[in-house]
């Protein structure tokens, strides 16, 4: 599944991003776990947490991260 | 201009070049503030820092140039600020000191095996190791110096702990020889990074421990929609009403009797032993007095609002609530071509537009940058333009300063739209970190809002002198009115207003509050001071702005801003004036 179909406030796993430095340097990682927060209203960001930093991703990116239940 | 950039020359009297490195938002500037005595701004954002500045530090006699290095997350370039960063790299140092942030060590290691591919002498200081502690996080910092191959000092910059030992290895690894660091694939980093880190440090889960104040209590709150936009909402109407009833509240209560008592009378009693009544003495206390005006406009009208505009922006800044505003506020700002992390520029922008067209640096893309930089000048005015708008305004009607706000709103939202539709390029969509909400430290508060205070007076003053003088010497020779009744059809038929307000057009290009503060005195009506005040809101950068476009830009695209923004300004203060007429003839109005 997708970062934005994730259920809130659940532990889940990253599986694979899009090429993206930024990302990467924010901890958004394959294999890296991850708590989805909250998603935005009107085609707002996910918010998750991860390495105990709450990070805005928007959805059209969200979209690209593939994820895991933990 | 020179207030909002720091030093950036290297003392020739330095033996050592120092570069200050590390992710953002770790402390960097704290660090250079400290050891140079040079108050950097410093807020709880990625990004404050976007352009490099240069301090001298003197350890045991020597002299060394210490250069505070945007904060970057990685030296794969995404953005200008990073740029700067390897650019400064590249340029070579004597020792570098990285700020390694112990809440958050794997993130920060991938930048520091990054820096130590350069081979360049470097010490780490592993800062903020109290918060650190406080979240159940150890770090052992003398095993990680071993994995690292180089001095990791823990400490805590904010309190200068830690900070002398720094200095000390910074002088001492220079020259000294280094283990060669060997250049691994980015993966490699990160797989290097995440063993590192779990060698050096324990996790303890405190959460159950220790009670959570009240700013980590609203944390969370703050970037759900829900009560996260009722919050933002009331907080910007709170900040609102401090500065609008706070500024009138300084200004009636303090600042004006204070004048008006005492400065005035003294000024004229002055005057008038030297000076004969005459032209001259008009020139300096008459109606359009310099020493009148100059003083009355900057300091008792303008300058209460501007004091506490800066008390709730440093708050703010130093909270962490603007990247939430920005989250809060993404879907929006993506309608006009923008993404939610734009927030941070433009709310800058509300105090000055110089510094919010250089924190473009942080945008990643030029589409973004450009975009920003075109709406900040055209419909965000500055602190000063918006403390004369309310005194023109608010003393009639708060309603007419909110009309003003909300045509300016309007006109961004239609601007956005249109630049994002014309400007070649796209714009990164958000990938932000949100700070911790933090309670800001009051004592360093106040002192950033001290420091914006004398950039604000020193930077005010003398261009406004001299413009007020420039305009008493056409008022008084009638120059004045020769220029008034030339571009009367646009000043009188075209907008409505008195011949007189000409002037505006001429000391608006100077500074923006200048397009407002003399209208003050012309007695306009409730329609020509919506139309003046719009006019104003939109009217040309001033010159500080023009040449901070220039530079970050071209001289083009400056001139096309000034362009712009004159013909916006004229086009809809013209446009509200007819319509009004139109309802007269009517007979509506």
């Amino acid at each position: 599944m997708t970062m934005t179909t994730f259920s809130k406030n659940k532990l889940g796993k990253i599986l694979s991003t899009p090429e993206s430095t930024l990302l990467k340097v924010l901890g958004v990682r394959a294999g890296k776990d991850f708590i989805m927060k909250v998603t935005q209203p009107f085609g707002g960001p996910v918010i998750i947490e991860i390495d105990n930093r709450k990070i805005a991703i928007s959805q059209v990116v969200a979209n690209e991260i593939l994820v895991a239940e933990c | 201009m020179s207030c909002h950039e720091i030093n950036k020359r290297i003392d020739p009297n330095s033996k050592y070049k120092i570069l200050l490195m590390g992710n953002p938002n770790v402390g960097k500037s704290v660090v250079f503030s400290k050891y140079t005595g040079i108050e950097a701004i410093t807020a709880n954002y990625p990004g404050t820092t976007v352009s490099y500045s240069v301090g001298n530090i003197v350890h045991e006699n020597e002299q060394a140039s210490l250069i505070d290095v945007p904060g970057t997350y990685s030296l794969e370039v995404t953005s200008e600020a990073e740029d700067i960063a390897k650019e400064m790299l590249n340029s070579g140092a004597d020792s570098i000191i990285a700020v390694l942030d112990a809440t958050n060590l794997e993130r920060n290691l991938n930048l520091a095996f990054e820096i130590l591919e350069y081979n360049i002498p470097t010490v780490f200081l592993l800062n903020m190791v109290d918060v650190a502690e406080r979240k159940g996080i150890m770090i052992d910092a003398k095993k990680l110096s071993e994995l690292l191959g180089a001095p990791v000092i823990p400490g805590v910059a904010v309190l200068g702990r830690g900070l002398n030992r720094l200095l000390d290895n910074a002088y001492k690894i220079i020259n000294k020889e280094q283990p060669r660091h060997i250049e691994l694939s980015q993966d490699e980093k990160w797989e290097k990074a995440k063993k590192i880190a779990n060698i050096v440090q324990t996790k303890e889960d405190v959460s159950q421990d220790r009670k959570k104040n009240f700013w980590e209590k609203i944390d969370n709150l703050t970037v759900s929609p829900w009560p996260g936009l009722p919050i933002a909402i009331a907080t910007m109407i709170g900040a609102m009403g401090l500065i609008v009833g706070g500024g009138k509240a300084l200004r009636a209560v303090l600042l004006l009797p204070l004048f008006n008592n005492y400065y005035v009378p003294f000024m004229e009693g002055l005057v008038g032993r030297f000076v004969s009544p005459g032209l001259l003495y008009n020139i300096l206390v008459g109606e359009l007095g310099f020493l009148i005006k100059g003083v009355e406009w900057p300091i008792a009208l303008v300058l209460p609002y501007v004091f506490f505009f800066y008390i709730v922006l440093s708050f703010l800044e130093d909270s962490g609530f603007l990247p939430r505003l920005g989250i809060l506020v993404d879907g929006v700002m993506q309608k006009i071509g923008l993404q939610g992390g734009s927030i941070i520029p433009i709310f800058l922008g509300y105090g000055c537009a110089v510094p919010a067209i250089l924190g473009t640096r942080a945008a990643t893309s030029e589409k973004e940058r450009k975009i920003i930089s075109t709406i900040v000048p055209l419909c965000v005015p500055c602190v000063s333009q918006l403390g004369a708008l309310v005194v023109l305004l608010g003393d009639h009607s708060f309603m007419l300063v909110l009309a003003v706000l909300a045509i300016s709103f309007l006109v961004m939202f239609i601007a956005g739209r249109v630049l994002d539709k014309v400007l070649p390029g796209k714009v990164n969509p958000i990938i932000l970190e949100v700070p911790n909400l933090l309670q800001p430290n009051m004592t360093a508060l106040f002192r950033k809002v001290r420091m914006r205070l004398k950039h604000f007076i020193l930077e005010a003053e003398l261009p406004m002198i001299l413009a007020i003088g420039f305009a008493s010497l056409m008022f008084e020779t009638g120059a004045l009115i020769r220029f008034g009744e030339i571009i009367s059809p646009l000043v009188v038929n075209w907008l409505g207003l008195p011949q007189e307000a000409s002037i505006v057009l001429i000391l608006g290009i100077v500074r923006r509050e200048l397009a407002v503060l003399p209208l003050l005195d012309m007695g306009l009506g409730i329609r020509q001071l919506l139309v003046g005040g719009v006019v104003a809101m939109f009217y040309m950068p001033c010159v500080a702005v023009f040449g901070v476009l220039a530079k970050e830009f071209n001289f083009r695209f400056a001139l096309k801003i000034a362009l712009l923004t004159t013909v916006v300004a004229l086009f809809i203060g013209g446009i509200i004036h007819q319509v009004f007429n139109l309802f007269a003839l009517i007979g509506v109005a």
